[in-house]
This record gives C-alpha cells, structure tokens and sequence, in this order.
C-alpha cells in the first residue's frame, strides 16, 4: 500500500504518542499492553528491541546499511527506549526497564494467558454461529448511519456513536445531520483503518471527558490478544467480570455495538469474540492486514471505458461509491456507474483525494478483477491515472489575489494608472479598450498612495 | 429504500445530478428518433424503447431504479444478462453460459460497449430488424431472452421485442430468373399486400394468376471450407450452464432456417415490375412489412457462374467463416452489411463472398489506392484469372470483355465517386459506365460503406442492379447517425465482431493507445487565446513541444526498426513537420503515381521508416507493415476517423506476443480544444475495450537533441504560423476523384519560403543500430 510509505506509524502507535507519557509508563507495567505494543510496531523497530532485550546493547553490524535514526525516533518518542549515556554501544540506548520486565514476562506466559480473561467452556448448543453475520451487520449499521444519516438509521446506533461522530467532525448539524468531508474519507478507508480510527477517537472522547483510559486500553488489548490466529469466532465465550467499572463496562457495550464482541445477553455473563476483532489485532500498515481485506468480498469492477459496476445491494457501498461516481443503473444485485470528470472532481471539491479513491476501488474490487489483474491491476491503469490527473489539474493554477480598477474617469487617468504599475512592475494584466488594470496584491497600497498623491496635485 | 427515507437524504441530494445523456447515445449509431425522412425507414423502426411515456424512478443516487421491475430468478447467480427496461442489457463476459449469450446479443441488438468484464448492449429496433432478417423468430429471441436474464424479462421490452418484430421478415423479395418476386409464407400479410392499390399497380400484369404457389426445394446448405464441427467440442464441459440455456443454445446457433412450422405454410409469391421495385419497396415499408432482399443465386439460370473459387491455401478465420454463414445462411445471400475491425480481413471475407454467389461482381471502393489493394487480393486469395478482373477508375482502365467475351462474367472494381458521377465522361468512361450499367450483378460489394453519403449512395444503387448487396466496414458510426440509412439502403447489420476478442485470438495487432499531453508554450498560447477557431487548431497543432515530442517518438521508435505513420489534418503542419524532419510526405495533391512510390518505399525501403500522410490515408490504405501511428491533428471529434487511423496499424504483426506490437500515440496540446476532441475521438475505441494511457512525460526527452529547443526558435515559428494564409490554417479537403481522370485542385499560393525546399520527398538514412530497450518502451509493457 502507497500510504506506508508516507506514514510509517500506525495509527495506534500515533495515539499512543499523543498520550502523557505517564499513561504510557502505566501501560508499560500491564504485560498484556507491553506485548500488543511490542506486536504493533514495525518489523525494525521490533529488532531494536528484541537485541536491546537479549543482548543489552545495540550493536549493529557493519555490513547492515540500515538507516536506525527513523526506527529509534519512533521507539523514544513511545517511551520503550531512552538515551543512556553509560552505553558503550554505538547507540546508546538502554529499554525501558518495566517495558522489559513485562515483555518478558508476557513472551514467557503466551499472549492468551497474559490476557487475564478468563474463558468459558461452552456446550455445542450455546456456541453462536452466526456470530460473523451478525457482526458485520453491527459495523454496517454504523457505517450507514454516517453515509446516510436519516432518521431510520439514526435509531440503529447509539448515542454515544452519534456523540463521536459529532465529537470527531465527521458529522455534522444538531438537528439535520449531515455528513462532512472528514467523514466521507473515513468511508474511503480500509475496514482496519476504520476500525482503528473509530476507537480512537472513542478513546480520546473519554480523555476529553476527563477520564483515564489506561485501563480501557488495557481491557481493550486484553480482548484483542484473544483473538489469535485461529481463533474460533462465536465458539469461544469469556466471562464478562463484575468488578469491571462504569468506564470499562460501558466501552464492553460499545465494543459490542461495533460488533467487535458478541453478547446474547448482558446477564449470560459472557461474550463472544467475532470475526471483526481480527481487524483490531493487526496494523493497518501491516501486511497481514492487507490479506484479511483482500478474502473480503470486493464487488466493485471499474472497466476501461470508465464503467463502474458494483455488485451490491448495500446503500451504505453504494453511497460511498455514489459520491465519486455518476450512478446510472440500479438493479437489484448490481449497480452501474461511470466515473466522470465532472463526478470525480465533485468528490475532489469535498476533500476527497485521488489516493482514497483509487484505494477504496482497488480494496473493493471484483474477485474477477483480482483474478485477471492482481491487486494493483484490478483498477485500470488507465482509470487510476486518469483519477490523478483529474486531482492534478486542479492544482494547476495558483490562485492569488488581487486589484482590480475599472470605470476610470478618464483615459488620462487610466494610462495614469497602468503606466504607475508597470514602471512599480506590480502591473498584471491591462486592457486598453476596456481600461481595467488589475496590480497585485500588495501593489494596491501602492497605487492607491498614487492615486491620492496624483489627484491632490 | 422506503420512501421514508428518500426525504432524508442529506448531503446525496447535492450529488445527484442529471446522467449525461451525450455518454451514451453516442456510442452507438441507434436512434431512430433522429430520421427526417421517415417515408423511407418503417414505423416500427422508430419506436425508441428509452423514449417510452414510462416515468423511471430514480434511486437515491440518481440511478435509474429498476428494481421493482426486475425481480430477480432464484438461480439468477448463473444466469449472464440484466434486461433494464429501457432496452440496455449488461453481459457477464466472465459468465459459463457467456459464448451463448454472446452470438444471441449480437444478433438481436446493437453493442455499446465491449470490455473486458461488462459488455453493455442496447435492443433498437434496427439490431431487431436485423435479427429477424437472419431468421431469428419475434418467440425465439423473447424466450431465449428470458431464459439468460437473471430477472424475468420487463413486460415493456416484451411489448416492444414483438412490435418491432412482428412484421419484419415476413415479406422477402426474391430475384430469381431475371424477375422479381414478392414471396411470404404468411397469407394474411400476402393478403393485404395485395389489396394495396400502390402495390396493385406494381403488380406484373399476368392476370389469371396473380398468386403463384412454388414448390420448396430441398436445398444443401452452404459450407465454408473449414466449417468446424465446434458444438462437438462444447458438449460436457458446460457443467455450470442452466439446462434451459445450454439446449436452447443448440436451436439458436445450430441453424437459422425457418421453423418447420413456418416452412410448412405454402410459399405464396406473385412478381412485380423491374421498374417499380422502389415504389413497391417504399410501400410495403409504408404498410410496416419492410421487404427482405434475397437473392437465390443457386437458381439462378439465367447469369452464368464465374467458375472461380477459393485457393486451397485459403483458410477462413473463424469469425470471417460466421459472418459469412450469416450472410448465406438460408442457402442464398441476403443483403447486409458485415462489420469487421479493421485489419481483420474484410477483404478476405469480400472475396469468400464473391465466390460464394459465384456470379459477376461488382465490388465498389473509395479510393484508386483500394481498387488496386482489392485486385491484389482477389488474386491473392481466389483462383481469379487476370482477365476475369476489370478496373474501371480514372488511371487504370481495363477494356470491359466485347464480341464474344461479353457476355462472360467478370468482376469489375471500381469507386464510388467513378460509378455515381454527374459530369461529362470521356468516351472510354461513358462506355465502361455503359457496361456497368447494363450488366446484371449477382454481388454489389461495397467497400467502406460507412464513408459514403446518403446520396451518392442512392445514386449508385439506382445505376447499378445487383441481386445482392455486402457492405463491409470497420465502425458503423457516424457523427450525424446517418448510419441508420444504411440499414435500409442494404440491409440490416449481418454480423459485428468484437474487437478485444480478436485481439486475445491474435487476428489484429495488440495495440497500446496512448494520448500524449504536450504543453503548449507561453507564446504559442497567447495568441491561441486571441485567435479565431481555424487559427486556434492551427496554433494547438504548430505547438514547439508537440513537435518536440513527435520528433522525439519517431527517433525512439525507428531505433526500434518500427514503422511510422504521422498522421495530419492539416496540411501546412504535414508539410512543415516533414520537411523539418525531412520525411516524406503525401496529402490530397500528391499524384497517384508518387503515392504509390512512397508506399512502396516505406513498405520495402529499409530506409525509410516513417511517412507523413494526411486524411487521404485514413480508409483503405493497406499498410501491413506500420506499426507505430502517430497523429499530430485530426479533424474534430469524429470517433470514426479515429477508429480508422488505428486501423492502419492494427493488421496482426508476425510477432506476436502476449505484449503490445503495435503503438498509437494522439499528440494534443494540453489546454487547448484538442483535448476535448481527443476524449470525444476516444469513445469508439474505448467502448471497444481499449484503453488510453494518458502520458504527460516522455521520459529521456531531455537526453534528446530535438528541434525548437530555444525560445528564439519557437518564435521563428510562430511568426511563421501567425504569417500563414487563412487557407493555410484549415483543415485539408479532401479532393473528389473526378471520372474524365482528373483531380480537382484548387491551387493556393505558397505563402512561406520554407517551402520551396520541400517539392520533393527526401530520404533520410540512420545508422539503425539497436539500443537497448528504452525506459519509455518499458513503461507500455505493463
């Protein structure tokens, strides 16, 4: 994916960064946040630690030409690594000491142990099938509630959504909702990114509110350190603790609102892991992440021709395509589109870039595409190019301001003025037979000094 | 959707705007709503589904909200076709049962756009016209129809499926014995044929049996040398194709002839007057029976068989063999027209025909170039003897046979413009138009029929009497949708191949389109934005950097021992850019004799790689060899010339590979009206599948030492263009071949002494060593 280049931090690290670095010592001291820091950081970083860990020092070899400047800033400004000035190492780091111990101590136990929920063996019958169905229904039902904020869809969220989505800028209004620009592109993402971002801002609504999140991050990582590879959605229930307080049981609710976690009912006790935690449990720069959203199920083709066809009958798809795309068709299974200049610059207008286009297209592309074009194939060279060029030439002109002078009373004083700029080389245009002068932005001072000056004598 | 919520739609509402119309009806050539001239084309044939009273819904989203009309089948997963009720059908091309739908959709309506995944066509009643024509019946297309839809098909194209059908291809006319016959198989259309008073008065006068009943011979059906027995090979694999489909599939493609049941009404026939055929014709349109011209040339007695077949050595491609079994499909040849990308090998497909019908020919073209490419081919291809081919254009004239020869068959290739002129004729003309005249033409094969106006085709038509008419052509559109003319002119559309298809299969080159964006400079571009439109053009074409670039492309190209063609529209840029780049050059005036030199030179010469030609070359010049076109200017937005200039590149090259071997670059200077043309010139092509890469960097120019690199140069030149005469600025006419063998030129002064230099063609030679691949040629291999 192109934006890892441009961004190397995922996005909950850069929360994590934003964080007072007490909170993130606290984090430190939980085995179980250590261990989920540890797994969301880049390949390299990692490395970094795992030899300051076990060989004390960091000694790279000579050979290796690898730039460490970027993974080390990225490791100090999380906290995990300080200057030391008694190293003798080339780089003098040394880790930070609970960030080891934990690590070490979560790397020993295995990452379901060092969770700390406790798990609830279940009979055949109270197993829950339909758990990934019924997840995704959840997360739709948000998505749709931002797309298309009727009054309908209104009732399928919480409060506390509507609360977010207010909170983060995405929507905006009291009365008539609508959608902004900010949220349009959290539709574009991909579902880890909207996952990821969801809960953030979820997390920085309650540090809004005054309250400490260093136990809601823990409970929220030790739920998704469950979700192992492997694990079996709906089939492996935990125990919902009662001595969990108001804060965390209130994000339990909202994370089963998201669709995260399944609960049949509050007073079973228990709740159920989906499919969806899956998203939580990866980066969304990492490459794994990048497989769980290519065995989603794409249903958009974009031919060469600049035909869309999606394959769904889902509004909130729909109407996400619908804001870059001139829709044409709506039958019940499919619907057909084009992508226009007009169509494509209408969602430029609305801040939406080129970039998000083609990679909401190309995450959402038809299993036939994929199979005949790849992943980068699957939308048209052609079609992306032309995506960009049509956000390029709208970066073509520089706009400035600036003066315009009309209805002059007299040639005298027309010539006067065109001649005053030109020798000031503040002159842009002029026009002899219609007399308009237009001068720069700062030469209006100028003139106008001129002008008075000249009018006087 | 409930209409509760289409009151809250929030910010959609911003975003719904009007579907742009212009998109769509352009790319195909239907639209019947736009004849004046409606005495000539039936009632039916302008009923346009889209245009029906029917108020469509309109989605959330501003899409046309068929849902409720097309409730979708249980297994509709398996099924390939949406039927929207406005006549459009979407095709699965990646469904199994998609071979099946394919030749049906071709059959009945009229495809819009072919690429890879999607294939949109549109039922008109022109493409049902000519399904009936090929002996489709109005219950067979309805329910095979259905059967492909995922949904059950809306009540509307039903309706509109059966008013249009309904009374095509129930009435044929039949020349057999030198006479003419009105014959059906259905007694109450015969009937109220017969009560007509216009047509009463066409009848030939043969009172005691006005309705003659013939007996049907059993007739073998025609075969193509390497008619393959494919439905063989189909059978067993199709594991995923509904049953209803797959065995109806075998009825649809297995035979066109009349259902039994039909042929085993009585043949009711009664003759008409030679002369008032057009009465008679224009009439049964009148009364909504259009006449079906066929020609039952086995019977025919009366006109000798030429005796000429194909070589052994000639195999048919697949496609050329189905439109070919379409043309012939009920053992006699309808009239039609074949549609065939360019390249294809249309030519080949004439002379299958002309020796199919095996009777005299006569085979029209548009230009003296084509003629002479036609003669080669039908030598090439068919046991054709020297004597049995007449040339009748203003250079080469071959006597027509006399004394005892005369009355042998021949095939006579001429032009369009030679058999429909008005003016005074030389005597050898007169004479030979004598002979075409009087001949009767078991074949009129028409050459490029897209190119040819209305009325000089009428022109022809009545001159020339032929049994049958073959129209071929590469792209049936044209800006002013006269193509629907055509339909009735010669028939309906026979057969349209599909142009991605071919290129997957290798028959035509694999071609990488490329529209490259060229800057105009600062200078250049004051004066265009003050200058009127014919100055503009020429302004956006005379672009430094767009000579640059074309500069730079024929050097990267002819390092790579490709051969180039630069197309102009207009001429003072042909000659400046030729003669700049001292290449040869041929436009409008250049004599038939020097166009002739050139060709050759550029097919054989090693030495010379790259011509400059203008619209002369855009039809029918036969160039296998090029494979790189570059087009500096072009005239307007017509998508046929563009489709056509690709067609000079797009015969099928000797290597060929899985990469692209054949390149067509369009220039256009950015920010000028070309850009706007260029996208309109595009959508044949790219509703045909291809794709434009749009190229705004030619990497490696910098590295070049290219002409116009200064400022001070750059002015030189357009003080040059600012000092061209008005005339100068135009586009190219292109000069009416005369009959009495002279061309029509209208000689302008040469205003700029540069051009002095430029009389003759001056060969450049290169060292043509090969480089190694250039970053620019890596970049198309994606």
């Amino acid at each position: 994916m192109s934006e890892g280049e441009e961004n190397e931090t995922c996005l909950f690290l850069s929360f994590l960064q934003t964080l007072e670095k007490s909170a993130r010592k606290r984090l430190f001291e939980k085995p179980s946040c250590a261990f989920f820091i540890f797994r969301m950081l880049p390949p390299m970083s990692q490395q970094i630690i795992v030899q300051l860990i076990w060989k004390g020092n960091l000694q790279p070899e000579t050979s290796e030409n690898i730039d460490w400047d970027r993974w080390i800033k990225l490791l100090s400004s999380l906290d995990i690594i300080q200057p030391d000035d008694e190293s003798t190492s080339k780089i003098p780091y040394s880790i930070d000491f609970s960030f080891r111990r934990s690590y070490l101590f979560a790397v020993m136990s295995g990452s379901c142990r060092i969770s700390g929920l406790k798990q609830q063996i279940l009979d055949e019958k109270r197993k829950q099938k339909e758990v990934g169905k019924k997840a995704s229904e959840r997360w739709d039902c948000i998505l749709r509630y931002l797309a298309l904020p009727t009054e309908q869809n209104q009732k399928s969220v919480s409060a506390t959504t509507r609360h977010l989505f207010s909170a983060a800028k995405f929507t905006s209004g009291d009365a008539n909702i609508e959608i902004t620009t900010v949220g349009f592109q959290f539709l574009l993402l991909s579902p880890v990114q909207q996952m990821w971002t969801y809960i953030i801002e979820y997390f920085k609504l309650e540090i809004a509110n005054g309250h400490d999140i260093v136990d809601l991050l823990d409970l929220l990582i030790q739920i998704v350190l469950c979700a192992n590879k492997g694990y079996e959605p709906g089939h492996e229930a935990f125990v919902l603790e009662n001595d969990w307080d108001e804060r965390q049981n209130e994000m339990i609710a909202h994370l089963r609102e998201l669709g995260v976690i399944f609960i049949r009912k509050t007073k079973d006790g228990i709740f159920f892991l989906t499919p969806l935690l899956s998203h939580l449990a990866t980066s969304e720069l990492s490459t794994a992440g990048n497989s769980i959203e290519k065995t989603s199920n794409g249903s958009v083709i974009v031919e060469t021709n600049f035909r869309l066809y999606a394959y769904t009958s889902s509004p909130l798809q729909l109407a996400i395509l619908s804001t870059f795309t001139e829709m044409t068709y709506r039958f019940n299974d499919m619907s057909v589109g084009m992508l226009t200049r007009e169509s494509v610059r209408r969602a430029l207008q609305v801040g939406i870039t080129a970039a998000q286009i083609i990679s909401f297209l190309r995450t959402n592309a038809h299993p036939q595409c994929l199979a005949t074009g790849g992943t980068l194939n699957c939308l048209p060279i052609t079609v992306a190019d032309q995506i960009r060029l049509w956000e390029d030439e709208r970066k073509r002109m520089d706009l400035k301001d600036a003066y315009m002078y009309s209805t002059f009373e007299s040639d005298d004083e027309y010539f006067g003025v065109r001649n005053f700029a030109q020798q000031e080389g503040i002159l842009l245009w002029a026009n002899n037979d219609q007399k308009l002068v237009i001068v720069t932005e700062d030469g209006h001072e100028r003139v106008k000094q001129w002008y008075k000056a000249n009018r006087k004598s | 959707m409930s209409t509760k919520d289409r009151k809250r739609r929030g910010k959609w509402d911003t975003y719904k705007s009007q579907y742009n119309a212009d998109e769509q009806s352009g790319s195909s050539g239907n639209g019947g709503n736009s004849e004046k001239d409606t005495s000539a084309i039936p009632k039916a044939a302008s009923q346009n589904l889209s245009q029906e009273g029917n108020v469509v819904l309109t989605d959330e989203f501003g899409g046309k909200d068929y849902r409720r009309d097309m409730p979708l089948k249980a297994d509709y997963m398996s099924r390939p076709l949406w039927v929207a009720p406005d006549g459009h059908i979407f095709l699965e091309s990646f469904s199994p049962v998609y071979k099946h739908a394919r030749d049906f959709l071709i059959a009945i309506s009229e495809p819009v756009c072919r690429p890879q995944h999607i294939h949109e066509y549109q039922l008109t009643a022109y493409s049902l016209y000519a399904a009936v024509s090929v002996g489709l019946q109005t219950n067979d297309i309805i329910e095979y129809l259905e059967r492909l839809s995922k949904s059950h098909l809306p009540k509307g194209i039903i309706q509109f499926i059966q008013m249009c059908t309904v009374s095509y291809g129930k009435v044929k006319l039949v020349l057999k014995h030198n006479r003419y016959f009105v014959e059906s198989r259905h007694s109450d259309v015969m009937q109220k044929l017969l009560k007509d008073k216009v047509i009463q008065s066409c009848i030939l006068d043969d009172r005691e049996k006005p309705v003659e009943q013939t007996e049907i011979q059993t007739q073998e059906k025609i075969k193509f040398s390497h008619e393959t027995t494919e439905k063989e090979k189909e059978v067993g694999e199709n594991s995923a194709v509904p049953a209803d489909i797959d065995e109806f599939y075998g009825k649809m493609d297995g035979d066109d002839e009349e259902d039994a049941e039909i042929r085993s009404l009585q043949l009711l026939t009664f003759e008409i007057k030679q002369e008032s055929i057009e009465i008679v014709q224009k009439r049964c349109i009148e009364l909504e029976y259009p006449l079906l011209a066929e020609y039952d040339f086995r019977n025919d007695t009366m006109n000798p068989n030429m005796g000429i077949d194909l070589k052994p050595s000639t195999t048919l491609r697949p496609y050329q063999e189905k439109s070919l079994r379409k043309m012939f499909g009920n053992s006699r040849a309808r009239s039609g027209v074949i549609v065939l990308p360019c390249g294809a090998g249309k030519t080949l497909v004439g002379v299958t025909a002309v020796t199919t019908v095996n009777k005299r020919c006569l085979v029209l073209a548009n230009s003296n170039v084509s003629v002479e490419q036609w003669r080669a081919q039908f030598k090439l291809w068919s046991t054709i003897q020297d004597k049995q081919l007449i040339r009748f254009t203003r250079e080469a004239r071959d006597q027509p046979p006399t004394g005892a020869d005369a009355s042998k068959p021949v095939v006579c290739i001429s032009t369009y413009s030679m058999v429909a002129y008005t003016g005074r004729r030389t005597f050898a003309a007169e004479e030979a138009m004598k002979f075409i005249e009087s001949q009767e033409w078991g074949l009129l094969l028409l050459d490029e029929v897209h190119t040819i106006p209305a009325k000089m085709f009428r022109r022809v038509l009545t001159i020339v009497q032929a049994h049958c008419k073959l129209g071929l052509t590469a792209t049936l559109v044209r800006e002013d949708d006269k193509i629907t003319d055509l339909n009735f002119l010669i028939g309906p559309k026979i057969y349209e191949a599909n142009w991605m298809e071919l290129q997957k299969a290798g028959h035509i080159a694999k071609v990488q389109c490329a529209e490259v964006w060229c800057p105009m400079t600062s200078e250049f571009y004051s004066y265009y934005l003050r200058a009127q439109i014919a100055r503009k053009l020429l302004l956006a074409v005379m672009n430094p950097n767009k000579f640059r670039i074309c500069q730079f492309l024929i050097r990267f190209h002819e390092r790579r021992n490709d051969k180039i063609i630069v197309f102009s529209d207009n001429v003072f840029a042909l000659k400046k850019y030729a003669i700049e780049m001292q290449k040869p050059f041929l436009y409008g005036e250049t004599s038939q004799n020097e166009r002739m030199k050139i060709l050759q030179n550029f097919q054989y010469n090693p030495k010379v790689n790259t011509i400059f030609v203008s619209k002369v070359a855009d039809t029918s010049f036969d160039l296998p060899e090029a494979n790189v076109l570059i087009q500096i200017s072009a005239h307007g937005g017509s998508r046929r010339q563009e489709a056509q200039r690709l067609g000079r590149i797009l015969r099928a090259k000797k290597h060929s590979t899985d990469q692209f071997n054949a390149f067509f670059y369009s220039l256009v200077s950015q920010d000028t009206v070309e850009m706007g043309y260029s996208r309109k010139r595009q959508r044949f092509l790219v509703n045909q599948g291809y794709a434009y890469k749009v190229v705004n960097k030619l990497p490696g120019m910098e590295n070049e030492d290219l002409k116009y690199g200064t400022k001070e140069l750059q002015i030189q030149l357009l003080q040059q263009v600012l000092a061209t005469s008005d005339a100068d600025a135009e586009e190219e006419d292109i000069k009416e071949e005369l009959a009495d063998g002279t061309i029509k030129v209208s000689r302008r002064e040469a205003t700029m002494s540069s051009m002095s230099g430029g009389q003759g063609p001056q060969y450049h030679a290169k060292a043509r060593a090969i480089t190694e691949r250039h970053p620019l040629f890596k970049r198309f291999r994606t």
